[in-house]
């Protein structure tokens, strides 16, 4: 597992509070309990306090699965 | 614990993910002394506190239960009985009204303040009537708008402020259920660009940032830690550099900073008139400070600008004790945890001495620089003192009372491991040139570790050094917190026939109380012995007004007492019943002849 999978699985663990080792990268809205919108909310906090970025507001909504955080996240911490 | 002035409050605290883990580990954890249920109501959403929340009261062993209003329902949820709030049954309930929502058009600005404050006061009448739980509201934030073109009595700005005093009016009138925090003020200090979260408001109606709730949570752990009697009712003060510039002992009453119109002597003046400002609301006053007591009166009593008197403190420890034997001393006569003591203090070596004895104490170190005692006001919150009774004020009086009836003594955890982790290294000089000018600011400024009091010019000194029969030692100490530079001076006096005199020997008052003066003049008279044939060293104390602490040191260092005249004691020591001196924690890193 890289670094940035490494950090989005704490982040995910952290505001889901569940363990890192249920955490994959099919994880997703769906199959992580908790994930509703306020908690998402959250998530998108966190990810912006973490990585120093911001998300724009169409980004922030299809933040929603693992694969699809880690996609903007390369695209954002790129750039 | 040692408490971060505000300038300081920790950027890990303002993030959401660091909190997050801190409480999801707190939260497993079973035994907490206290517990508070929460309910939010407010008409915004303020969901995202929950973890800052959490974190604020887990820190102060609070075991958390938070719940939120529905959105916008406030009077709904108030009214019905088997709401969320009635179902839940808070201890306690934070009102939180954001004016944008709470006022239909308001940037349009046509409404009436009138009934604006009424809508509002309905409110705050009902949660009296329904709820009795203690209540904490929030103030409205002050719109930032250029309010130039319109009348000021007209403008948003000053609709809003107005809001602001009828609610603070009201929360005044009925102080028993209600208090306030003021969102202004955590935006002052934090800054608007750390607040406030516009694309959250727009997307969620969401308007505060990560810091924001953090500062907010905290604030609001405040209050509920009051109610458990967690709130500070004592500031212990040291003296020197805290209460006012300079040292006393040193610099005598004239030459301290202390002073209403110029800096540094402002900075103080204005702490003094802070720490006064609390004296008259409750907070009770103490001073721990290591100094002559008759010195630290003097100033109280005779300095023109000390407006902190000796009957403002509750306890003044003026002595030559650790500190930490003080505090507890005095929290043992106040019959006060010291959970409810806040220590304020300049020195590294004394804040972290006395958190190592007493780690449930909160410290506060004084800033270096003076213009920064201000930062000490911002984190007044740690004051917050909910209810303000007419028992407070008797309680102040039995204070009192129980300081002047006991004397006590209280046994001190391990002075040694202290020392050691202080780190100590000292260089060891003998005839070194170029510490001629120091000695001679050591002899012509030391006032309190002075044996004799001699004081020397530069010429004088310079003509020892050329003498032939006299020895210069000099030693220069550093520890883990940073250089303290030539602090140790020794002049010893070859009389001829293997006899010598210490004719001076001084210490500067930063390293007081590290066993280090015992140390030098062991060395110094083994080397004398060694290097100089001396077989016996004459020594002499010369009381002085300022040297008290000195008095008994040579006792302690195994010399033989001889005679006294008019008050100056003569010693005796033969060098071969020297004896060796347990050095463990002063590590020599150079010795120089």
């Amino acid at each position: 597992m890289n670094n940035l999978d490494e950090k989005i699985t704490d982040i995910i663990a952290s505001v889901f509070d569940i363990e890192k080792s249920k955490i994959t990268p099919s994880s997703n809205v769906e199959n992580i309990e908790g994930w509703d919108s306020i908690n998402h909310m959250h998530l998108v906090v966190a990810l912006e306090e973490e990585f120093g970025i911001e998300f724009k507001d169409d980004e922030a909504v299809e933040l929603i699965s693992f694969e699809l955080i880690r996609s903007y996240l390369k695209e954002k911490v790129k750039s | 614990m040692k408490l971060q002035t505000f300038e300081e409050f920790p950027p890990d605290e303002q993030k959401r993910l660091f909190v997050q883990k801190a409480v999801n580990v707190w939260s497993k954890e079973s035994e907490f002394p206290y517990s508070a249920k929460t309910f939010f109501l407010t008409n915004y959403t303020l969901n995202g506190i929950d973890v800052f929340h959490s974190y604020h009261l887990l820190k102060k062993k609070i075991s958390p239960q938070t719940e939120f209003s529905d959105f916008n329902a406030i009077v709904q949820t108030l009214i019905n009985s088997d709401s969320t709030l009635h179902k839940f049954s808070p201890d306690f309930l934070v009102l939180s009204l954001d004016l944008r929502i709470f006022i239909k058009d308001f940037y349009l600005n046509r409404w009436s303040v009138d009934s604006a404050a009424n809508d509002l006061l309905r409110i705050l009448n009902l949660i009296q009537e329904k709820i009795k739980a203690p209540t904490i509201v929030t103030d409205f934030i002050v719109p930032i708008l250029s309010g130039g073109r319109q009348k000021m009595e007209d403008s948003l700005t000053h609709k809003v402020q107005t809001l602001n005093h009828k609610l603070m009016e009201y929360v005044q009138a009925n102080s028993r259920q209600f208090f306030l925090v003021e969102l202004n003020r955590i935006q002052s200090l934090i800054g608007v660009k750390e607040s406030l979260d516009d694309r959250l408001w727009y997307q969620f109606k969401a308007p505060f940032k990560s810091p924001f709730m953090s500062m907010l949570a905290r604030d609001i752990s405040t209050i509920i830690g009051a109610h458990f009697g967690l709130s500070k009712k004592c500031i212990i003060l040291d003296c020197d550099n805290t209460l006012w510039g300079g040292v006393v002992g040193e610099d005598g009453l004239n030459g301290i900073a202390l002073d209403p119109c110029t800096y540094p002597g402002m900075a103080f003046y204005e702490f003094q008139s802070y720490l006064m400002n609390l004296h008259q609301n409750g907070i009770l006053l103490a001073i721990c400070s290591k100094n002559n007591e008759a010195d630290v009166l003097e100033v109280l009593e005779k300095h023109p600008n000390c407006i902190l008197k000796k009957e403002h403190f509750i306890a003044i420890r003026a002595n030559w004790n650790k500190k930490a034997q003080n505090i507890l001393d005095i929290s043992k006569n106040l019959k006060l945890g010291v959970n409810n003591f806040v220590f304020i203090d300049d020195s590294d070596i004394e804040c972290s001495l006395v958190q190592e004895s007493i780690p449930d104490l909160d410290i506060i170190q004084a800033p270096k620089n003076p213009q920064d005692f201000v930062h000490i006001w911002n984190s007044e919150d740690i004051f917050y003192v909910p209810h303000r009774t007419q028992e407070d004020e008797q309680k102040q009086k039995q204070y009192k009372d129980n300081e002047l009836r006991e004397q006590s003594s209280v046994e001190f955890s391990d002075m040694s491991k202290f020392l050691k982790s202080l780190e100590t290294s000292v260089e060891l000089y003998k005839n070194q040139n170029s510490h001629i000018e120091r000695i001679f600011q050591l002899t012509q400024k030391t006032n309190q570790f002075n044996l004799r009091t001699v004081r020397y010019t530069l010429q004088d000194i310079d003509t020892f050094f050329r003498s032939g029969n006299h020895v210069l030692f000099t030693m220069h100490v550093n520890d883990r917190f940073g250089d303290l530079g030539v602090t140790n001076a020794c002049i010893m006096h070859l009389q001829g026939n293997g006899v010598a005199f210490l004719d001076t020997y001084l210490m500067s008052c930063r390293v007081i109380q590290r066993d280090l003066e015992f140390f030098f003049l062991n060395h110094c008279a083994h080397i004398m012995r060694k290097e100089y044939g001396v077989a016996q060293i004459l020594a002499e104390f010369i009381p002085t007004k300022k040297n008290v602490i000195a008095d008994g040191f040579l006792e302690a260092s195994g010399f033989n007492f001889v005679s006294e005249r008019d008050g100056a004691k003569k010693y005796v020591i033969q060098t071969d019943q020297l004896k060796p001196f347990n050095k463990e924690h002063i590590h020599i890193s150079g010795a120089h002849s």
